[in-house]
């Protein structure tokens, strides 16, 4: 029996990094809330096999990145795309938002993934890991991301 | 303009309710009724829709409970009944895929136990829907005040009923009875493809 009192110490001290996942891919509160309940769950269920051969962080984004791709929930962000002028001043915190809606619209779920572990420092090869896919085969999408990212402003991920 | 400048500026690390020991402890006691909410919605839908005709259909026999509604009764609740355990099992057999693996894996394995639920109630649709229409006839003769016995003597009973189940049997063998069928769940279809597109995608 894993130890229950350990692993919701885990999650207290890792719950930025849940509230990132849901962030991307939840839209209402309600989406959010269940995701984040069914994240915990999940991870709950799978801590059995957690063995510290990777850092918790790695694996906890492994299950909440899993839940969140196969809660077979159709993201209502998913309408119509307006393009954006990249010159546009975005430093406004409304346009700003609008920016981050339009470039969570354009990124499909795999590549919100990428994304995710990108910010966060990730090298291509944990990438890789955690998809479980070849380095190039990442290699060939970051390279698809940053180029799609580019016609929207966004220059650099972190 | 830097993404994480953009996401950390939005809060993206922040929520509304923040995690207190209490709720992740509840959430770890709910893991099985939350799997099944949220990664079956359809299914639910569909075991809610199941669950009510059965207890419609159990609850006819008991307010009647003579051998000439009991047998209909059984015929249509076998199939409910059948349904119903299907999409448990599919869901539980769901909930038990291990999500720390690997994200390619995960969604191979989440469509292949997809495939083998609905490969296993498509295999027998075609009987479980003739049976409960042959339940369905004989339940409205019993309403009608026919026993068993009386039908069993009428030859035009037969030639009505023989044909129209054989009928029906043909019917839902057709594709376009399988497109009806399968126009009643879009949503079901649609996430499937979603998650195939994800596989395919981390393929390409």
């Amino acid at each position: 029996m894993p130890d229950k009192g350990k692993f919701v110490q885990l999650i207290e001290e890792h719950q930025g990094l849940i509230n990132k996942v849901v962030f991307l891919y939840a839209d209402d509160s309600e989406d959010r809330r269940d995701l984040k309940q069914e994240i915990i769950g999940q991870a709950w269920g799978a801590f059995r096999n957690f063995r510290g051969e990777s850092k918790f962080s790695t694996w906890l984004y492994r299950v909440a990145l899993n839940t969140a791709l196969s809660s077979l929930k159709r993201s209502s962000r998913q309408k119509e795309i307006k393009q954006t002028n990249a010159s546009q001043e975005i430093s406004h915190p409304r346009v700003e938002n609008e920016l981050i809606e339009i470039v969570l619209s354009v990124l499909n779920p795999i590549e919100k993934s990428i994304v995710l572990l990108l910010v966060e420092g990730y090298a291509q090869k944990e990438i890789a890991q955690v998809l479980g896919i070849s380095d190039g085969n990442t290699r060939t999408k970051i390279h698809r991301i940053r180029n799609k990212l580019d016609e929207y402003g966004i220059k650099d991920l972190a | 303009m830097e993404l994480k400048t953009l996401l950390e500026n939005s809060g993206w690390e922040k929520s509304e309710e923040s995690f207190s020991p209490k709720m992740i402890s509840r959430n770890t006691e709910k893991t099985i009724s939350k799997n099944m909410r949220v990664l079956f919605v359809n299914n639910y839908k569909a075991l809610a829709l199941n669950v009510f005709f059965l207890s419609i259909t159990v609850y006819v026999y008991l307010r009647n409970p003579t051998i000439d509604f009991l047998i209909p009764s059984i015929l249509v609740a076998s199939c409910f009944l059948f349904l119903t355990i299907s999409v448990w099992g599919g869901i539980v057999r769901n909930s038990q895929i291990d999500r720390s693996q690997p994200i390619a894996i995960v969604l191979s394995e989440v469509l292949e136990r997809n495939k083998m639920m609905y490969q296993q109630q498509c295999k027998y649709h075609s009987i479980l829907i003739t049976q409960s229409f042959l339940g369905g006839f004989f339940l409205g003769l019993a309403f009608q005040g026919w026993t068993l016995k009386e039908a069993a003597e009428k030859p035009v009973i037969f030639a009505i009923v023989v044909p129209l189940t054989v009928g029906c049997y043909y019917l839902t063998k057709t594709k376009s009875f399988q497109a009806f069928n399968r126009s009643l769940n879009p949503s079901y279809f649609r996430a499937k493809a979603s998650l195939e597109s994800q596989l395919a995608f981390l393929s390409e």
